[in-house]
């Protein structure tokens, strides 16, 4: 559209373009003739003017030689022979003595009146020579030249003057053109325009005043009339193009420089340019013609383009026509057109046999018969829907239909959309056969299914290995913790230690293998929350502390202080980074080395985060070059004997690059074999407002512990047993049931306060932990039921599992086997 | 953009609404359209038989022009005196007596024709005597008159006496006749023209002589503050020669009282050999009376030296507000062509011997030119003197050398003394003081100041009825002083006057003559205008066609005319106008005609009727409603 009425502008440009050229040469060749046709005619006319100047001039001399002579002439007869011999040479009409009153005699002895007013006071008295119109009875008007003359006489008659006379239209030989075919007009006008010498061609007669005339034409105003009589009057000359009787004509004019007479000459205009106009419109004729032959060839390049445009066009049509018809027969698509009004099928895909089994010719004579499709009456027919699309809109629709002749179920995906063609409205549909996506995705979907079933085998089997070696790994350390404070020999002292650190690097293994597994399953997730940052490094410092109790390595810090430390932040996993990393260092350093620990806070993609540094350098064993490079892989320790004297599983660092890479940050390892390795940690995190972070709670005091009553339902027995044991080691009063359902009873049937705390297992008989939490919850005649603390004590000690005990809604939760110092701080926690 | 166009559109459209109705107003004002939208033109004709002649040619070339004809005075005076009154100058006006100093306070009024092309008809020679020093041509010469000798030819051959060719042929002719007993050369010496003519005619040589031409040169573009007396070289001789004409055409004491009729008889009667007479006239009689009338040219003392006296048959010009319409304009210059053209000026020489002034108009001398001819083909052509004072001093000074009261040489002292110090006593004196106004406008009750005017005769002649020929009265009559020159300038000619007793039955047929048209078809009042004058009778006409009226009823004093009722019949001027040939061609019933005859008033014209009754009422009267003119089928 924009592209047709560029080109529609640019054509009336360029035919305005043209038009102007035309105009203007038009204009250009019209002032260039008339400027050559005026100076033309300007230099006939002055010709003939001087022509008539010539002869008065002439004349005069001529008279002025012949007074001597005719004043000593001897007789009359000399006198006739030499003015006749002079009428000969002068061609003038008639010969004139006159006296000083203004007779005349002629020649032949005619006598009159001369009238010459006030001129024959001129010729007599002052002697100069003067040219006269008069007139005699019965006589054209005659132009009269005299001179003053000696006082003569002839037969008798006293002269004082000659002269000679000319017939004004014998005057107009002078101002003879011979040019123009006759068709120019000359006058000798007065300056009020009377005409004194007419010769005028025929088209121009009976023309006594030229001005008047003048005045007939429209052409000319009245200021350019005035103009005119003014340059007769004051003898300047010009020049003008006018229209006669509708006819157009050069008018010239030039004082004729005698009397007050001036020359005009005047030609009509066509006659004058004859040739020009000749070679004017030959010129126009040939520029109009390559014009023209210009504009045909634009036009055939116009139309040849248009029809290669088309021809192309069409290709493309068929092209599209062909792709389409080989689309429409091989895709699963089925297209139809309908006219909007009727519903008339206009057009539909030549593949709807194969696809759904109604003949093309059946859809074309009524689009209805698509209603036998519907598998079932529940689905709205999709033509009854039609009507509701506007123009540029479409709707979609899953419908599930019968192919009609092989009666096989088929799931079709239905769009329609409504457009305007030219102002048409139309409804085209698309039926696109979805029927093998539908069988994929429904494989698809029992193999997820069956993975899904599979990784919830692989999460219970985790879980209830976990479970299951946490429970008599809970018996094992619990026991040895109790044997060891029996205060036995040196010899099972030195066994209980060994067993206890068995059992410590046993269920490290255990935790190890578990996390790494599921982390692979992705069962751990990243859950940022609302923190201080800097109480995470002070937590891992204090970790640190234990560690290095029994060492002597150097431990120094840097600890930048933050603008702002609240961000969000999984600050466990954080920890557990962190611990492994230090672990490690504390671990593969030698006494007497040094460990530099350094937090420092960076400016983040933008002003709403930061990244936060983690620097941890020692100047432990190193590691060599190719081992730096698999450090992150799972189960790779350096083959350097350490594993003997460092034990450890292998996935330490393998956990801490997932859970680094989980939180979105970078880890990277600079180590030189026995100088030492760095770690530095990177992990972006989103600034928080200090209102959204929980208060930490606060560090469990040296709290008495004494007296306090706790409902302990554990259905393993040593389980139950060491619980009870080094609880009562600390003087709480413990109440163990069997399974959950014993739990909720007694919880019911003592009275409140009876019970200041419950541990509730999570798997057992009868009744788990989480459906007896929610019975005693629900207890409404209990005072206590609400607000008693129920901790966990349990196996499943995943996050999900922590989760799972609060969502079930328990207070707090102790993974087994259980670290007295963890149930001592949950205990103090809850009381509080 | 839009807006501001459209509001110049709009003033452009309301400016030239504004700008057309100005002009509308004004072309009202100045008659250039009638009801019928016709463009109206007013020309004013110095003659009766200019008015005759032309007026129904114009009318029938223009019939889309509505021309108002009124017939004016011979002098320009009247012209001047129009203006003085604060009246506008007609269209087109006309005037005999002229030259161009008279004409000059005239000129802011009229329109320069020397641009158009009706002037360049004319031959330059001629033209030019009528230029202004500013180059403007105001005033064009109709065709010439010769106004010369007219000599019965037939008393000549009766006599054995030659036609003369010279002075002394000329008085010997006088004595021949003289010796037979009739009287060798008369005229009405008591007119001014005529002396004016007489003494001029005598010594057109020393007038046409280089001095003669260099004074009338001088004495034409004199000015009011710079007159110009008579020279010293010609005119003593031309006083002199005309003492010697007086002498040779043996004029008698008491010629100098003679009326054209008093010496026309004689003439007629065989009489008289030779008169002062126009060629037109001469070929009238040649031909009305079977008198073979000649024109004889004032005689030289050889024939080389004989001059006809000629002078324009009228001169015209065009008022000036004519050019404010250019439509008007053009219809004016069309009727000037026309009027200037050969058939034209046909129609104002009426058939009679006349000379063109205008190329290619060819009217062929008459035979009463034929002695003349010679003088015609030498050019001896003059054209008279004829400023209104010379005729007026003319007369005086001629009348003064009649009556031998002035030789030549006083003569010539008294007639330089008055040409530089001219009065005219007639507009000197206040005669009386009208109170009331009455225009000449002819509505369907005629025109107020023509039935004032006949009122006025009426009242003083004590007539019962007065008719009078329609356009009797040639300018509205204004309210204040009058001189006996104004009042004058009313009545437009002078005309013959008959009073007597008719029966009603008379006045009836009287009437029936004047307005109905003839079985023949002629129609005496194609125009309203020129509809009867009368007092004491009233009459209805039914204008049944444009131009064409029946008469209807006629009151005396209120009542039905009666048949047998004898009146006093004033009749003034109605005559000759319906009887001419070239006018209507209606010969009045020939007893009505003899008792119109037995009832002239000797001596006694409608001018001097009318000076009388104004002597006597001293105011014009009031008019009444005469005629009712009724549209009708």
């Amino acid at each position: 559209m924009k592209k047709r009425l560029l080109a529609l502008l640019l054509t009336l440009g360029l035919a305005a373009g043209l038009g102007w050229a035309g105009f203007a040469y038009f204009g250009f060749v019209s002032q260039t003739i008339y400027e050559e046709s005026t100076a033309h005619l300007t230099e006939i006319f002055h010709q003939a003017n001087q022509a008539l100047y010539n002869l008065v001039s002439v004349n005069w001399s001529r008279m002025r030689m012949w007074t001597p002579y005719l004043e000593t002439a001897e007789s009359e007869a000399d006198v006739v022979a030499y003015v006749n011999q002079a009428r000969e040479e002068s061609n003038f009409t008639d010969f004139y003595f006159i006296s000083r009153n203004g007779e005349y005699l002629t020649l032949t002895g005619d006598r009159g009146y001369l009238e010459l007013r006030n001129q024959l006071a001129d010729l007599i008295l002052e002697k100069q020579p003067v040219v006269a119109n008069s007139v005699v009875p019965d006589q054209p008007e005659i132009m009269v030249f005299a001179i003053p003359a000696g006082q003569g006489s002839y037969r008798a008659f006293t002269y004082e003057a000659i002269a000679i006379t000319y017939n004004n239209s014998d005057l107009v030989d002078a101002l003879k053109i011979s040019a123009f075919d006759g068709q120019a007009s000359t006058f000798a006008v007065l300056p009020d325009g009377r005409v004194v010498v007419d010769n005028s061609s025929e088209n121009l007669q009976d023309c006594h005043n030229l001005l008047s005339m003048l005045e007939e034409s429209e052409s000319l105003t009245d200021e350019e009339i005035a103009a005119l009589r003014k340059d007769f009057l004051t003898g300047h000359s010009g020049s003008m193009v006018l229209d006669i009787h509708d006819r157009s004509y050069y008018l010239v004019y030039e004082s004729a420089n005698f009397q007050n007479w001036t020359v005009v000459g005047i030609v009509p205009a066509d006659v004058v340019n004859a040739s020009m106009n000749k070679l004017q419109s030959t010129t126009m004729l040939v520029v109009s013609g390559i014009a023209i032959a210009l504009a045909v060839l634009f036009l055939l390049l116009v139309i040849q383009q248009n029809r290669q445009k088309l021809k192309r066009k069409d290709n493309e049509l068929l092209a599209r026509d062909e792709l389409f018809s080989k689309l429409s027969i091989n895709v699963d698509d089925v297209f139809l057109m309908m006219d909007a009004k009727d519903l008339r099928v206009e057009y539909v895909s030549p593949n709807i046999e194969k696809l759904i089994g109604i003949s093309e010719q059946e859809v074309l004579n009524d689009i209805h018969a698509l209603e036998h499709l519907i598998r079932t009456d529940e689905s709205v027919h999709v033509l009854d829907q039609l009507s509701k699309i506007l123009p540029g809109e479409q709707c979609e629709w899953d419908r599930e239909y019968i192919h009609q002749k092989t009666g096989e179920e088929m799931w079709f995906r239905v769009v329609a959309f409504c457009t305007d063609i030219q102002g048409e409205k139309k409804y085209i549909l698309d039926l696109s056969d979805r029927t093998k996506d539908k069988k994929i995705n429904q494989k698809l979907a029992d193999a997820v299914h069956t993975a899904e079933n599979a990784s919830r085998a692989k999460t219970t089997f985790l879980n209830n290995m976990s479970h299951d070696i946490r429970t008599p790994m809970n018996a094992i350390i619990g026991f040895t913790n109790i044997a060891l404070k029996q205060k036995p020999k040196p010899e099972v002292r030195n066994c209980l230690h060994k067993i206890s650190n068995s059992s410590e690097h046993l269920l490290t293994l255990i935790n190890d293998v578990l996390d790494i597994s599921r982390i692979e399953s992705g069962k751990i997730k990243f859950a940022p929350i609302p923190v201080d940052i800097t109480a995470v490094a002070d937590t891992v410092l204090s970790i640190m502390q234990g560690f290095l109790s029994d060492r002597n390595i150097a431990f120094r810090t840097d600890l930048a202080i933050p603008e702002t430390p609240y961000v969000l932040a999984d600050a466990v996993r954080i920890r557990e980074v962190l611990v492994n990393i230090l672990g490690n260092a504390v671990k593969f350093t030698e006494d007497g080395g040094a460990i530099d620990f350094a937090v420092s806070y960076h400016p983040g993609g933008d002003d709403r985060h930061i990244v936060v540094r983690y620097r941890v350098a020692d100047t432990g064993v190193g590691m060599s070059e190719g081992f730096v490079e698999h450090i992150f892989d799972e189960f790779s320790q350096e083959e350097n004997g350490a594993r003997t004297q460092y034990k450890g599983t292998g996935l330490g660092m393998a956990i801490t690059k997932r859970y680094v890479d989980l939180m979105g940050g970078t880890i990277s390892v600079e180590s030189k074999k026995d100088v030492g390795s760095t770690f530095t940690v990177e992990i972006p995190m989103e600034l928080t407002e200090e209102s959204k972070v929980q208060k930490q709670d606060l560090p469990a005091v040296e709290a008495n512990l004494m007296g306090v009553k706790i409902l302990l339902a554990e259905d393993n027995d040593l389980n139950a047993e060491i619980a009870t044991v080094q609880l009562e080691e600390l003087s709480i009063q413990v109440t163990r049931v069997a399974d959950g359902k014993e739990a909720v009873k007694t919880f019911a049937e003592n009275p409140p306060d009876t019970f200041d705390m419950i541990f509730m297992d999570i798997m057992m008989p009868e009744m788990n932990g989480y459906e007896a939490t929610a019975a005693i919850r629900a207890m409404q005649d209990h005072p206590d039921a609400r607000r008693i603390p129920i901790i966990a004590m349990t196996a499943n000690a995943f996050a999900e599992d922590v989760q799972a005990s609060l969502d079930a809604g328990m207070d707090g939760h102790i993974a087994k086997p259980i670290v007295m110092d963890e149930v001592i701080k949950e205990i103090a926690r809850n009381l509080n | 953009m839009k807006t501001k166009r459209l509001l110049c559109l709009l003033l452009a459209v309301v400016m030239a609404a504004t700008m057309l109705a100005g002009c509308g107003s004004q072309n009202e004002g100045a008659g250039n359209k009638g009801d019928d939208g016709k463009i109206s033109i007013s020309m004013y004709m110095w003659d009766r038989s200019m008015l005759k002649e032309l007026s129904p040619w114009l009318e029938e070339k223009f019939p889309e022009i509505e021309f108002t004809f009124v017939q004016s005075f011979n002098t320009i005076e009247y012209y001047k005196d129009l203006l003085a009154r604060g009246e506008e100058i007609p269209d087109i006006i006309t005037c005999r007596r002229f030259s161009l100093n008279d004409a000059a306070p005239l000129a802011d009024h009229l329109m320069d024709l020397s641009q158009t092309e009706v002037a360049g008809t004319f031959y330059s020679s001629y033209l030019e005597v009528n230029r202004e020093t500013s180059g403007a041509i105001r005033w064009l010469p109709m065709c010439a008159e010769v106004d010369c000798t007219m000599a019965n030819k037939d008393l000549f051959d009766q006599y054995g006496i030659p036609l003369p060719t010279n002075y002394e042929e000329f008085v010997a002719a006088i004595d021949a006749f003289e010796a037979v007993g009739i009287k060798g050369y008369q005229t009405d010496w008591g007119y001014d023209y005529t002396c004016l003519e007489t003494m001029q005619g005598c010594a057109i040589p020393e007038l046409m002589s280089l001095e003669g031409t260099q004074w009338r040169m001088e004495y034409e573009s004199e000015t009011e503050e710079e007159q110009v007396g008579l020279d010293n070289v010609v005119w003593p001789k031309v006083f002199e020669k005309y003492e010697q004409f007086l002498k040779d055409v043996r004029f008698q004491p008491g010629d100098e009282e003679l009326q054209f009729s008093k010496t026309m008889e004689p003439y007629f009667a065989g009489q008289t050999a030779m008169v002062r007479n126009t060629a037109a006239l001469a070929d009238d009689i040649t031909k009305e009376r079977g008198i073979n009338s000649v024109i004889l040219p004032y005689f030289g003392e050889t024939s080389e030296d004989n001059w006809l006296l000629t002078y324009p048959m009228c001169q015209l010009a065009v008022s000036s507000t004519v050019e404010q319409d250019e439509a008007k304009r053009k219809a004016v210059l069309e009727v000037l062509s026309a009027i200037f053209s050969e058939e034209g000026q046909k129609h104002v020489a009426a058939g009679t011997s006349v000379l063109s002034y205008n190329k290619e108009v060819k009217i062929t001398p008459t035979p009463p030119l034929a002695y003349v001819q010679d003088c015609i083909d030498r050019n001896h052509l003059y054209m008279r003197l004829a400023s209104t004072e010379v005729f007026s001093i003319s007369q005086d000074v001629g009348h003064k050398m009649m009556t031998g009261e002035y030789d030549a040489k006083s003569a010539y002292e008294a007639f330089d003394a008055q040409i530089t110090n001219y009065v005219n006593p007639e507009a000197e004196e206040i005669l009386f003081t009208q109170e009331t106004a009455y225009s000449n406008d002819f509505t369907e009750h005629g025109s107020a100041a023509a039935s004032s005017l006949m009122n006025t005769i009426r009242d003083s002649m004590e007539a019962d009825i007065a008719i009078g020929y329609s356009p009797v009265a040639s300018t509205s009559i204004y309210a204040g002083d009058y001189t006996l020159q104004q009042a004058k300038w009313v009545l437009t000619a002078r005309n013959a006057v008959y009073q007597g007793e008719y029966t009603g039955e008379e006045v009836r047929r009287f009437m029936d003559w004047l307005v109905n048209m003839k079985e023949d078809g002629s129609n005496p009042i194609h125009h309203r205008n020129l509809m009867p004058v009368t007092s004491g009778l009233e009459y209805t006409v039914t204008e049944y066609e444009r131009g064409r009226f029946r008469l209807e009823e006629i009151t005396v004093d209120g009542k039905p005319l009666d048949d047998s009722a004898v009146y006093t019949l004033l009749l003034v001027g109605a005559d000759t106008f319906l009887e001419h040939e070239t006018f209507c061609n209606c010969p009045m019933p020939d007893d009505l005609k003899a008792k119109r005859e037995d009832y002239l008033v000797d001596d006694f014209s409608s001018q001097e009727c009318m000076q009388e009754a104004l002597e006597k009422t001293r105011q014009f009267l009031e008019p009444t409603e005469y005629v009712t003119i009724l549209p009708g089928e």
